[in-house]
């Protein structure tokens, strides 16, 4: 009985985590401390009552950006449970029954984040394929092998390369051989890519994930859907007029 | 069959049940939690 035991723990421990089963899930956290500044959680309350968790990136004193789809339903969207947004713009081409299009929206708070620097907006130069990103969010986590089972609310972080760019889109595949193997999961909405390198500019807002091979789970061999913010950076800057 | 052997059969398929049920939790955790 002892040994029936042993094995069932093990074989439990090993479903903890969305992430390169051959990396401490703890080295995922770890390694997000220095995005928590910007990556925030938000809590979104639905027209039908009901609350949604994603997440959001903190751009400016006042704006944080998350994905389209994260708030056009809201009712009401509080980052960090304590700053709420007094206006929620979602970008006027957003379609909820187009995968990832245009899927970006900006949150105004009213008392500032007061953070002394903010992750500059990517130009089309940055994360091109091949390129390694970091990838962020406090959605479900899980082992690239099994897929998302578990939640606890906090913030992970982890790379990825980019494959190619389609229809405003950054498409990576889960998978890789990138340092922190990451990829997003139910929750991770709205999270940020940053671009690799010393500054790390905001060059994706996650979206999606897909595959032809049944359920999604963010498993190996999945793709994933980042919203180019390159090509939304006029309108960011007309919403948050400047 | 004595009380001692009917008490550990009691007691491994109990165990057996509550590890069933922590799984079977476990999977459903994703359902449960409304994220995006």
């Amino acid at each position: 009985m002892k040994t029936f035991i042993a094995f069932v723990g093990l074989s439990t421990a090993a479903l903890a985590g969305t992430t390169d089963e051959r990396i401490p899930d703890s080295a995922y956290v770890e390694y997000a401390a220095s995005f928590a500044p910007y990556a925030r959680r938000i809590a979104v309350t639905g027209t039908d009552g009901r609350v949604a968790y994603a997440t959001a990136t903190v751009i400016d004193d006042h704006w944080a950006i998350t994905a389209g789809h994260v708030v056009h339903d809201a009712d009401c969207a509080v980052i960090d449970k304590k700053h709420e947004a007094v206006e929620i713009v979602v970008h006027p081409d957003f379609d909820s029954g187009k995968l990832g299009w245009n899927d970006i929206a900006l949150l105004r708070v009213a008392e500032p984040f007061g953070l002394a620097y903010y992750p500059p907006l990517a130009t089309e130069q940055d994360a091109a394929p091949g390129d390694t990103v970091t990838l962020a969010g406090y959605g479900l986590h899980g082992r690239l092998g099994t897929g998302y089972t578990d939640s606890d609310g906090r913030l992970r972080a982890g790379t990825n390369v980019v494959e190619r760019h389609e229809r405003g889109i950054i498409v990576c595949t889960a998978g890789g051989s990138s340092p922190l193997e990451f990829c997003i999961s139910p929750g991770d909405s709205g999270g940020p890519m940053f671009s690799a390198g010393r500054e790390g500019r905001l060059v994706g807002i996650a979206s999606f994930t897909m595959n032809d091979k049944g359920p999604l789970r963010s498993k190996r061999g999945e793709e994933m859907g980042h919203t180019r913010v390159s090509l939304f950076r006029e309108w960011i800057r007309k919403v948050m007029g400047k | 069959m004595n009380l001692d052997a009917a008490l550990h059969t009691w007691a491994n398929a109990a165990t057996v049940l509550v590890i069933a049920g922590a799984i079977v939790y476990a999977s459903l955790i994703p359902y449960m939690t409304r994220d995006k």
